[in-house]
């Protein structure tokens, strides 16, 4: 059976922003997921990686590690403007997360940015494996 | 995962359908609504978190749920739950969302729509150029230092009033609790909130805050409207928004501190969303303190963006203070916990009430209203979509007796963001709102598009089932013909 491919995509919801996200391994989940939470916020596809920032979360569970992960993501753009486009390198071992984003600053010029984030919540959040794939759901309350 | 299940609905009046308790339930629910309302309100999962809710220690009475009720983090938003201290009551940051203190200030002006109809472009362009919105919108004051926040944080609105010049006392005696929430203490906040609170006073942020210029096109109760400065086609201002990222870090930071709690107390929770800890434990003391400082920070930053406000109006029209007359007629919180005293099987009680998405509504002659407006109730502003209108209402009796003085918030979303943006495909809607005589200026088109007016119920039928079960009454109606968004 070939192995599963990273991905994600945005789902429905009422009131507020979610996607899904799938892939091989938690390191590629976490990476998967930050490509996700960038296209709600901005236009990833603008972004030049051109600079890395390098972040490291703890957490007690996998899914408290992700929050934090995804936060540290999200405030990189709240309180710097900078903008990640992906991960360059990522590491989950036992309580950490850690790894460099790709990015750069925010450029008027060029970037389009979409809808500001109250929180990453852990709405029905749950990350496991099932028969070699790892997938979650992330709701972010807007 | 917390299981979705059916819950069982009973209609016990013509506005009000009840949950019977069963299984965990301490009381029973109680939701408000309308055979029409409650049709939508059955499709999504919020019926089942009223009834979650009502399995929280301490809880009077009933779990209930305003009109515009639909999924929240834990509580739905649309929720009131009161929980007594002196029986184990407890306190969840999940009863006050994300934003706390998220609330909405409504402005009346002397202006008539005949003054601003031909400016209002240029007015609105002004206020886009001058109150920040959108993602990382900050600097609409000078940053505070990590001292001049802590003040703010305990002293919320009158910080920017008395130290800074940004409005009047009459702003703050117009403010629910005078702008200014007892028991803020900084010293219980994170550094990383007082970072990300530094820059934001004075800023809208994006989703569903705005800042919108109206007009009164409807009068209900003229009276109450002219006592409030309000008659047919004047202009008036509301701004809704709240805490910023310092309220959500807030948030954020206690929920971990909750989960903890729920261990260490033994507290049995249907949906872990719902995490908390007793009023007078460490854990809920600490909380309530931290909450009091984010809530006063929105206050504080509703109250500066109300200058900023003042200062673009004046300039545009190149009129003075008093020409302008914008007063402030009230600023109410719709995201908050706080301790009154209500009468509950003919005793006093002093309770913790959270509202989450709901508003506090007393009706005249209540004591914890200013003297200015005690002899009609306090004014409740219940925003609806940016193209139809917006309503004031006035507490009524009703409200103490049925909602702990609570009553609805807005007017509920209809759609996903998802799928409104799918609907605004091919579509000019800054083009279609201005054939609807509304000028709008955002900070992202995608904004604009998950806000258009399709995408929200119509708050009209929000607001006549609150006036209909005696909990608040339309006292006039506010129609949109300016709007700024993040």
């Amino acid at each position: 059976m070939p192995k599963p491919v990273a991905g994600h995509r945005e789902i429905d919801h009422t009131a507020d922003l979610g996607f899904e996200v799938w892939a091989p391994d938690l390191n590629t989940l976490h990476a998967a997921s930050v490509r996700a939470l960038a296209e709600l916020c901005y236009d990833r596809a603008a972004v030049i990686p051109r600079e890395e920032r390098f972040l490291s979360v703890l957490g007690d569970s996998h899914e408290e590690r992700l929050v934090r992960w995804l936060q540290a993501v999200y405030l990189l753009l709240e309180s710097d403007m900078w903008l990640a486009e992906d991960v360059a390198t990522i590491r989950c071992c036992g309580e950490e997360v850690r790894g460099r984003v790709r990015g750069e600053p925010y450029d008027p010029e060029r970037h389009t940015l979409h809808t500001e984030i109250k929180a990453i919540t852990y709405h029905d959040m749950r990350v496991e494996c099932h028969d070699g794939e790892w997938e979650t759901t992330v709701i972010v309350d807007v | 995962m917390a299981q979705h299940q059916q819950v069982q609905l009973e209609r016990v009046s013509e506005f009000v359908w009840e949950i019977p308790r069963t299984g965990g339930m301490r009381v029973p629910g109680r939701i408000f609504a309308s055979p029409q309302l409650m049709r939508e309100i059955e499709k999504d999962k919020s019926p089942w978190q009223v009834a979650n809710v009502a399995h929280l220690p301490g809880i009077v009475n009933a779990s209930l749920a305003m009109p515009d009720i639909h999924w929240g983090y834990g509580f739905p938003i649309g929720g009131v739950a009161a929980t007594d201290p002196l029986e184990g009551g407890v306190v969840s940051p999940g009863g006050v969302g994300y934003d706390i203190n998220c609330g909405v200030r409504v402005l009346r002006t002397r202006l008539t729509h005949a003054d601003v109809k031909n400016r209002i472009q240029h007015l609105i362009d002004a206020l886009f150029a001058t109150v920040p919105t959108g993602i990382g919108s900050s600097h609409a004051i000078k940053a505070l230092s990590a001292h001049e926040l802590k003040r703010l944080l305990v002293e919320g609105a009158e910080y920017v009033v008395r130290q800074r010049g940004l409005g009047s006392e009459s702003d703050l005696m117009h403010t629910e609790e005078g702008g200014r929430l007892a028991g803020a203490d900084p010293s219980v906040v994170s550094d990383l909130a007082i970072k990300r609170g530094r820059k934001q006073v004075g800023t809208l942020g994006s989703g569903n805050h705005f800042l919108e210029v109206g007009v009164a096109d409807e009068i209900f109760l003229p009276e109450v409207a002219g006592q409030l400065g309000v008659e047919l086609g004047t202009v008036c201002v509301l701004i809704h928004c709240g805490s910023r990222g310092f309220g959500y870090q807030v948030c954020d930071d206690y929920l971990s501190v909750m989960n903890r709690a729920v261990i260490k107390y033994g507290i049995e929770l249907p949906d872990r969303q719902l995490c908390c800890a007793p009023v007078e434990s460490p854990e809920g003391k600490s909380y309530l303190k931290a909450m009091a400082c984010a809530a006063n920070y929105a206050w504080a930053n509703r109250q500066t963006i109300t200058h900023l406000t003042r200062q673009t109006f004046m300039e545009v029209l190149g009129i003075g203070p008093s020409d302008l007359g914008m007063n402030l007629i009230y600023d109410v919180c719709h995201n908050i916990a706080k301790f009154e005293e209500h009468d509950v099987d003919g005793s006093p009680r002093r309770l913790c009430v959270h509202r989450k998405g709901a508003t506090r509504a007393f009706p005249a002659g209540d004591r914890r209203i200013p003297e200015s407006l005690r002899d009609i109730g306090q004014p409740v502003l219940v925003p609806g979509d940016m193209g139809r209108y917006s309503y004031v209402l006035i507490g009524a009796p009703g409200s103490l007796t049925q909602t702990f003085g609570s009553t609805c918030h807005g007017a509920g979303r209809m759609m996903s963001r998802k799928q409104a943006k799918r609907e605004s495909k091919g579509r000019n809607l800054l083009a279609e709102m201005a054939e609807r005589g509304v000028v709008v200026r955002a900070a992202g088109m995608r904004t604009v598009a998950e806000e258009m007016p399709y995408a929200y119920k119509d708050v009209s039928n929000v607001v006549d089932v609150m006036a209909g079960a005696g909990v608040s009454d339309k006292v006039f109606r506010l129609k949109p013909i300016g709007v700024i968004k993040g």
